[in-house]
């Protein structure tokens, strides 16, 4: 299993962090992972695709969760948003918390879907919530932007590309 | 020829052992790691835990805690607990007829900052399958160098390996 390092992008008191060229021909399946803190606690750290220097903040992104929070489990299912709620997981201001996103075929011109774990664990508690996402749109895609709903992030995003061939 | 992004660290074969402390598998090199099993065990359906470790001596102090998602059958439950003294089930469930399967991705333990994972498990003994994803943190900001990994009772026979994903 091979995988290949296509961005890492270091940042602080950002309010959008956009990474461009981590997606190309080179690679269908990719790997995000991520390492920061926010300036608001525990809020959404949503993503949107990119490509020409550019968001695609169009109506075309849907996503259903699972979370579990204590014994209380639940899902939502929502369409027509204009980014990928959560897509990074959220930001916590006092623990980097957990994420990791796998997305599937961004560069080519066929839907993009994508799979996030995130993990909720500051002020003493833990809760655990999984993402399906997907982009409606057969737009390809070079890159894509990290976005706290509110506040800024400081940390690192890094991006791997799975390959396939040798 | 393009730079692996994922390197494997270390990999741990063992026979018959209570516990396997594996030493330096974390460093200032990576920020996240993959952990997989592939062992056998003296007796099923027991919880694999694992300790972070540093200096030779395990941390066994109540300062993890979990958030688990169970799906057997139509059944779906889930659970927390904090104060733990363990990252708990962190490499699965025991089995005896089978490996079973378990991936555990572990973010920042050589950082003095709290640890984080997630793991995710299935259970495949027989009449009995299930699927169990689990987060679980530490919290202390400590710096750890190593994990022990260890089933609640009995033994396991097999192999642990670690790997890093490569940053800048």
């Amino acid at each position: 299993m091979t995988w290949v390092k296509t961005a890492e992008v270091t940042f602080s008191g950002s309010s959008a962090v956009n990474i461009d060229g981590c997606f190309s021909s080179a690679f269908s399946h990719y790997v995000v992972t991520r390492n920061l803190l926010g300036s608001v606690n525990n809020e959404n750290l949503n993503v949107r695709l990119r490509v020409s220097s550019t968001d695609d903040s169009g109506a075309n992104y849907r996503r259903q969760e699972i979370d579990a929070a204590s014994t209380t489990i639940a899902g939502v299912r929502a369409t027509g948003e204009s980014s990928w709620r959560c897509g990074l997981g959220r930001c916590l201001t006092s623990q980097l918390g957990y994420s990791q996103t796998r997305i599937s075929n961004p560069f080519e011109a066929v839907r993009t879907t994508a799979w996030t774990d995130w993990s909720y664990n500051a002020d003493s508690t833990i809760g655990l919530n999984r993402i399906v996402m997907a982009h409606d749109l057969t737009t390809s895609y070079t890159g894509f932007s990290a976005i706290p709903a509110s506040g800024t992030i400081t940390g690192t995003i890094t991006v791997y590309g799975l390959k396939e061939s040798a | 020829m393009a730079k692996n992004g994922l390197v494997l660290i270390t990999k741990a074969t063992f026979s018959g052992q209570s516990s396997v402390s594996i030493e330096n598998c974390f460093s200032a090199t990576y920020t996240h790691y993959i952990v997989k099993r592939n062992f056998s065990a003296s007796a099923a359906d027991l919880n694999v835990n694992v300790r972070l470790r540093v200096g030779g001596s395990d941390a066994s102090g109540a300062n993890y805690r979990y958030q688990v998602l169970e799906a057997t059958s139509t059944t779906v439950s889930g659970a927390r607990a904090t104060g733990q003294s363990t990252f708990t089930a962190a490499l699965g469930a025991t089995e005896l007829t089978a490996i079973g399967w378990a991936e555990l991705w572990i973010s920042n333990p050589f950082e003095a900052v709290p640890t984080t994972m997630w793991r995710d498990a299935g259970y495949t003994m027989t009449g009995n399958l299930g699927i169990t994803p689990i987060v679980q943190a530490h919290d202390l900001s400590t710096s750890y160098t190593g994990i022990t990994v260890y089933p609640s009772s009995g033994t396991i026979t097999g192999s642990i390996s670690v790997w890093g994903l490569v940053k800048s």
